[in-house]
């Protein structure tokens, strides 16, 4: 059977014995209480190719074109 | 529910450069299910468009040498969702053809640029004259009036030639020169003996940046905080200079490959979260939000095993906010233990 995204991505984060979760949902609060510096890759082009976050609140857009 | 924000478009893997560390390997390239057409194009657009996403970018492979660009880039700006590309530039250097596509409603771009010069650039993309080709893009997508980034991937053979390549920018009204760090693809762990680890990536950035602060530079690549001289890393913030984490923990934008996968992230070939495609036919948005949400499906199983500290270190301290720990990817070649270092240890 050919190995799955699950198999490969619990080879990435549960190899070290000390990995534990944290609170996400504390995280994401965190992030969402300070929104406009982020949009997630959305819009604005600053981050073009997804892989980081914006931080231009002046540049975020929560709409389409 | 979730908000979809970005999603990524592979129109296929064919390419007119061959960068060795592209994450478009041989053994997808050669897959020729791995390209869009015209009936792919107008079911994942109005797949797109019910799950109400902002922004589609184009990318590839080599997304301008597409045949059917402009008509793609119009279906999707006829449905006003951004449509936006990262390209190599090279086809950018024929002007009429920038003039088309912005015309079909292309709303941005960002231009891949390896070197400053045509010795250190072709040599990366194993094109001769490549580098010429993708100046003039760049310059023709500034004269056109694209919002306009470069694209550096930091590797072994530019790793001398950054500030060189900054400074070649220098005077060119670029929204960002945007950098990131090559890092593992997930299908082709094998052969990723081109990769940086973050911590080394992150050095080579912070030189960068020190002699480019006034010239929109950013690392896209989320790198741990304690990878950083804190000093340094606090300007950097305040400056933008930086990402401070990755939308792969919050699976709000994901990768629709052409033969319907559904990635996290484009290192994620061959690795679908789950296919658009059940019996042939695509699926609906509320199948599609069905599998998305679930928490017994594999989109949550897979955040859930994201959300973790990829080191002890990183629950002591303060310094999980907003460090994520850094891209996941890197930690199938790179142990977290020998990466990071906490900001007890480094101040």
């Amino acid at each position: 059977m050919a190995e799955t995204l699950l198999d490969k991505v619990s080879g990435i984060l549960l190899k070290g014995e000390s990995i534990k979760d944290f609170d996400f949902s504390k995280y994401q609060m965190k992030v969402q209480l300070s929104a406009s510096d982020c949009c997630y890759g959305a819009d604005c082009g600053d981050c073009t190719d997804g892989e980081g976050y914006c931080m231009d609140p002046d540049r975020y857009s929560n709409d389409r074109i | 529910m979730t908000e979809f924000n970005t999603i990524w478009f592979p129109l296929q893997y064919e390419c007119n450069n061959k960068c060795s560390w592209c994450y478009a390997p041989s053994k997808i390239t050669s897959s020729k299910e791995k390209r869009f057409d015209n009936r792919k194009e107008d079911e994942f657009i109005d797949l797109i468009y019910e799950l109400n996403a902002k922004k589609i970018i184009l990318i590839g492979g080599e997304p301008s040498i597409y045949p059917n660009l402009e008509r793609i880039i119009k279906k999707i700006s006829d449905k006003k969702i951004r449509a936006s590309m990262v390209t190599n530039g090279r086809k950018f250097s024929d002007y009429s053809f920038v003039q088309r596509v912005g015309d079909s409603g292309l709303t941005s771009l960002t231009i891949s640029i390896e070197g400053s010069n045509s010795q250190i650039h072709d040599s990366i993309t194993k094109v001769n004259g490549s580098f010429y080709q993708t100046l003039n893009g760049i310059d023709n997508s500034v004269k056109y009036g694209f919002p306009t980034c470069t694209e550096t991937t930091l590797c072994k053979e530019n790793e001398k030639d950054l500030e060189k390549i900054v400074e070649l920018l220098e005077g060119k009204d670029l929204d960002y020169r945007l950098f990131n760090i090559c890092g593992p693809c997930v299908s082709n762990l094998e052969d990723s003996t081109y990769t940086l680890s973050l911590s080394k990536g992150a050095k080579m950035f912070e030189r960068v940046y020190e002699t480019a602060k006034k010239k929109n530079v950013r690392l896209v690549t989320p790198a741990p905080i304690c990878n950083f001289n804190q000093e340094l890393y606090k300007e950097m913030k305040q400056k933008k200079a930086i990402s401070h984490g990755c939308h792969i923990l919050f699976g709000t934008n994901f990768v629709l490959d052409a033969n319907g996968d559904v990635l996290p992230c484009v290192h994620f070939s061959n690795y679908p979260i789950f296919n658009v495609y059940e019996n042939e036919k695509i699926i609906s948005q509320e199948k599609f939000r069905e599998l998305w949400e679930n928490p017994e499906e594999t989109n949550q199983k897979f955040r859930k095993i994201l959300r973790r500290y990829p080191s002890q270190k990183c629950s002591e301290g303060n310094c999980w906010n907003p460090c994520t720990g850094g891209c996941s990817v890197f930690w199938l070649k790179y142990n977290p233990e020998n990466e990071i270092k906490g900001l007890n240890q480094n101040g």
